[in-house]
Order: structure tokens, then sequence, then C-alpha cells
């Protein structure tokens, strides 16, 4: 029939029009940038000469050097002892603040109010004033001579281990409440049954939090502990870039403020995109591993799903 | 009654563990506003109490600052334009992908959400290489289209999620009333899920407001700036008066945290039928 397959030429078009510019968008914004980081990753600049802006092919060159280049361990380092130190204090934070929560203790609705707050200032102004807080003559320290504790009077700035005690305390201050808020919507829909089953049962209610509820929360926890993972490794560009700049000395250095300062600072593209080849790398991994055990499981998975943040 | 004692106990821990824990969260937002009501010699003096009285001038001085006003007018039109925009391109694609099927649909859900965790950082490089090329550095339409591109995959996620709720017999009743396309969109799919139209526009405001890396990369020059890149030179140029920094960091957080309280409560639920899904 010749009217139905016009009218589903005119459709198809009209699909394309409605998609189009969503595409064209993330091919610029993603696709485009992968493949050129990739490309750059295995080429070099060149910066002087007749040839000046060309590319040169230079193999895995660029990997070579940064698996050599010190710093690169270093920062490497540091978001691996990030990971270590806020993840598991996020996870089990966020479940502990959301459980206490939703037993209705006094105060809830006000509690959750309050741990929610940092999550809707811009990570300037929290680096910022972070960073003035624990100046030497900052407030923390006239709080700590207040309270008598002159001993923990220290530059926390200026001391490689306090500095990123300070840069832990900010991330953890700030992230919180988001996690706090999931676990908590998550909550809101364990069964209710299993709770009642659980009590004529004759569990205590920390029993029962840790037996019955706890459990229920499997699949909420797992998607934070990936999306945690993944902010440690590939989000905190802007944390670090306003409270320290990676100092003092190199101290607090991470992955992509290596990235960054290799292009703009000391316009090396081709090492800083072998960084960045190595952060997509991870977040494949990170992604898409436990996704193929689950893939049989469940085939759309909300584990993608990722809350933009500055 | 050792039952009832335990739990007694363990719910006065618990208010104390919660009100320790709050007491962490809040001492922060207490330094930022009591330190941005003090003069700068009563700072000096008196960092952690409370001020002497409520002193405005650092605002007032602050509004009399062009460069700080610039950056205001700035970050208030990149956001809204990205949202407005943004919103529009992905309610189309979203609008496709519900009302008509076709062969790469799966394929293209999955390419999308798969989108969403790309980090920023790595598109930099590229993007700023091509952007030099197409003179679309140091101005504000350049960092508006990247914006808008970082928001897709989660805004195109989260509005499909929702309108996939969306009963077939109520987009059957529209055709046969004689709804085209777009009718149909404005008319039945948008207002059926203005939890996530709001949940989007919520987060994607405060991704674009609190975001620095792009802002910094792409805008050079200090009249271009957004408020956050704004504030990174702020803070060196009157480090000396720290109070008139925090009444900045304060004036900042303003409107994104007064847009986020209209639209918390729907920010909440979109935010949970999305991840439900």
């Amino acid at each position: 029939m010749p009217a139905r397959l016009e009218k589903s030429a005119v459709t198809r078009v009209r699909i394309a029009l409605y998609l189009a510019p969503a595409l064209l968008l993330s091919l610029l914004v993603f696709f485009y940038p992968i493949c050129k980081t990739i490309y750059n990753s295995l080429h070099e600049l060149v910066l002087g000469g007749a040839n000046a802006g060309a590319s040169r092919f230079v193999g895995l060159g660029n990997f070579r050097f940064v698996f050599k280049d010190p710093l690169f361990a270093e920062s490497l380092g540091h978001n691996f002892l990030l990971f270590l130190v806020c993840v598991p204090l996020l996870v089990v934070l966020s479940v502990a603040v959301a459980v206490l929560l939703n037993q209705g203790m006094t105060g809830w609705r006000a509690y959750r109010t309050i741990v929610f707050i940092p999550y809707v200032l811009p990570i300037v102004v929290v680096g910022i004033s972070f960073g003035f807080m624990f100046q030497l003559n900052g407030v923390i320290n006239t709080a700590f001579a207040a309270l008598k504790l002159d001993a923990l009077r220290v530059d926390w700035l200026a001391k490689s281990n306090s500095a990123f005690l300070v840069l832990v305390v900010m991330i953890v201050w700030k992230e919180l409440g988001f996690g706090v808020v999931i676990m908590l919507a998550r909550l809101l829909s364990v069964d209710e049954s299993l709770i009642e089953a659980g009590r004529l049962d004759g569990c205590n209610s920390w029993q029962l939090t840790l037996r019955v509820i706890v459990p229920q929360m499997k699949e909420i926890i797992y998607f934070y502990t990936v999306l945690a993972t993944i902010t440690v490794f590939t989000w905190l560009f802007n944390y670090v870039f306003v409270l320290t700049r990676g100092g003092p000395g190199t101290s607090t250095y991470i992955l992509e403020l290596y990235a960054y300062n290799q292009a703009f600072r000391y316009q090396n593209r081709g090492l800083s995109s072998a960084v960045a080849a190595l952060i997509i790398l991870a977040v494949l991994l990170v992604t898409f591993l436990p996704e193929l055990r689950r893939l049989a499981a469940r085939k759309e998975g909300i584990e993608h799903m990722r809350v933009p943040r500055g | 009654m050792a039952a009832g004692q335990e739990f007694r106990f363990a719910k006065i821990v618990g208010q104390v563990f919660l009100v320790a824990l709050s007491l962490f969260t809040l001492f922060p937002i207490y330094y930022i506003v009591t330190a941005s009501l003090k003069g700068k010699e009563e700072y000096l003096l008196n960092n952690l109490g409370l001020p002497h009285g409520v002193a405005l001038e650092n605002f007032r001085s602050l509004f009399a600052d062009f460069a700080f006003v610039r950056w205001l007018v700035n970050s208030v039109l990149v956001t809204s334009l990205v949202l407005v925009f943004g919103l529009l391109v992905c309610c189309l694609a979203a609008f496709a992908l519900r009302r008509y099927t076709f062969r790469i649909k799966g394929l293209l859900l999955r390419f999308i959400a798969s989108l969403m965790l790309i980090p920023p950082i790595i598109a930099i490089v590229p993007l700023f290489e091509f952007f030099v090329r197409i003179r679309l550095i140091n101005s504000l339409a350049g960092v508006i289209i990247i914006y808008i591109g970082f928001i897709i995959p989660f805004t195109i996620y989260l509005v499909y999620s929702f309108f996939v709720t969306i009963p077939g017999e109520m987009i059957e009743a529209g055709v046969i009333d004689g709804c085209r396309d777009l009718r149909l969109l404005f008319w039945i799919f948008i207002p059926l899920s203005v939890p996530a139209i709001v949940t989007s526009i919520v987060v994607n405001a405060m991704w674009v407001w609190n975001d620095l890396l792009m802002a910094m990369v792409f805008l050079q020059s200090d009249r271009l700036k957004t408020l956050m890149a704004g504030l990174i030179a702020f803070r060196s140029r009157s480090n000396i008066n720290l109070p008139l920094v925090m009444a900045g960091l304060l004036v900042s957080t303003i409107p994104i945290a007064a847009l986020y309280l209209s639209g918390q409560r729907l920010f909440i639920k979109g935010l949970m039928t999305g991840l439900e899904k």
C-alpha cells in the first residue's frame, strides 16, 4: 500500500528530527571527545619546527611515560586512598543515618533536611569555606583553643597528612546527604510484612535492622557503592582544585588534576590524554563488569543512573 | 525489663549520633553566614562567635563590585538557557522514544544510559581544541552548548522513565482527538511528567550553576566568567577581606538553594521514580 509506505517514511523523518538535536550534542560532547582522547593518547603534539601543531604517532609512548612518572603513581595512590577511606565511610554512614531516621526518631524530618543541605551547596563555596576554616588562624583552631585542645591546633592545609584529612572530611561532609536520601527512599518501600514477621519471631529492633531491613537494601547499597566509587576516581577535580590545588607539594594530587595540569599547565596533550584514556577504561570496567554479570538477570539496569554533579 | 532498657539505650545512642552529625553538618554553614555578617576588623578579633550586629556592608560592597554582578548575571543567563534548550531537546528525544517503535530504540536507550558515567574531565582537551578551531572559546554560547550536551543522558533517561508510564490508551485518545505530535508532547506527555521535569530542572540547574571545570577552561576573560569561576578569582583578589568573600559565597548559594527548596518535594519523588525503574 503506497499510502502506508508514505506515512511510515514521514514518521521515520519525524523520529529522526526529534532525536537529531540530542544525538548531535551527545556526539559532540561524549563520542567525539572519547575517540579524540584515544587518538591523542597515541600521539604527541609537535611543539616546534616546521610541523609545529601536528601530531606524531608514538604508539604507547605516552602510557609508558605516565606509568614511569612518580607523580602519576602518587596521584593514583591518592585516588585509591580516598576510595578506601571515603567510600566505606559514605556507605556505612548513609545506611546508619537512614535506618535511624526511618525508625521515627524524634525530629527525623529536621535531621533529614539538615543532612541534605550540603548537597545543595556549590563545591566551590564548600571548598573556599573549608580552606578558610582550616587556616592556621581559622575558625577550627579557634574552636580547638576554646575547648582547650591546643594539641590539635595545627596548620591543617600546610602539612601533607592533615591536608589530606581535610579533603576527606570535606568530601564526606558534602556527599553524605545524597546517600542518605536515596537510602531513605528505598527504606520507604521495605516490605512491612517481613518486619512484622520478624517482630512476631521475637527479634529486637537491632536484630530487625540487621537481619531484615539491611538485607532488603542490598541493591541500593550496591548502587550507591558503585556511584561513590566512580565519584572518588573521576569526579573530585573541583574539590581538590578549590581546596589545595594538589598541595602542599603534591600531597593531594589526584588523577584528574594530573590530567588537567598536563594539558593546561605543561602543554603535554599526549600525556593528559593517556591519563584520560585510562580514566575512560576504569569507568568502563567499574560500570560494565558487574553489568555483564547482571545482564542475564535484569535487562534494563538503573545502575547506570547518575546524577550530574559539579 | 531488659529488652525495654536496651531499646531505650539504643534510642539515646541514636539521638546522640544524630545530634553530633547535625552539628558537624551545620558548623560550616554557621561559619559562612556569621562570617559574612562581620566587619573585616571584627572578624580578625572574633572569627568563631556570633557577629555584634547585622552589618550588611559586605553585601553592599559586593553588589557595588561590577565584576561580581556581571558573574552573577552570566550564571543566571547560562543556567536558564541551558535549562530551556536542554529540556526542549531532551523532551523531544524522549517523546520520539516513547511514541514510536523503531529498530535501534533499545540500543539507543542503552547508549544514552551508559553516557551518564562519562566524567567531564576526559572531554575537556578535545573539546577545547575543537572550540578553538571553530572560534567558540570565550563565548557564553560555547559553554551553553557543552552544558546542554552533558545534561542530555540523565535528562532523557529521567524524562523517558516518566513518559513510559503514560498509558497507551491516553495517547490513542489524544491521537483520535486530532492531536499532532507536538500537541501530544505539550498537552499530554509533559503535564503528566511534572515530577520528572522539576527534578531535571533542579538537578541540572545545580550542576550547571555549580560547575567550575568547564567555566574555567572555556571562559577565560574575566567579564565572561560564571559565578563559580569568578569566585576563585574573587578569593585571591579579596583575600585580606575574608568576610567579603564569605558574603560572595553566600550570595552565590542563595539562588540555587532557593530553586532547590521550591522544587524539593517533587524533586525527591522524581528522583526515586527514576531510581526505582
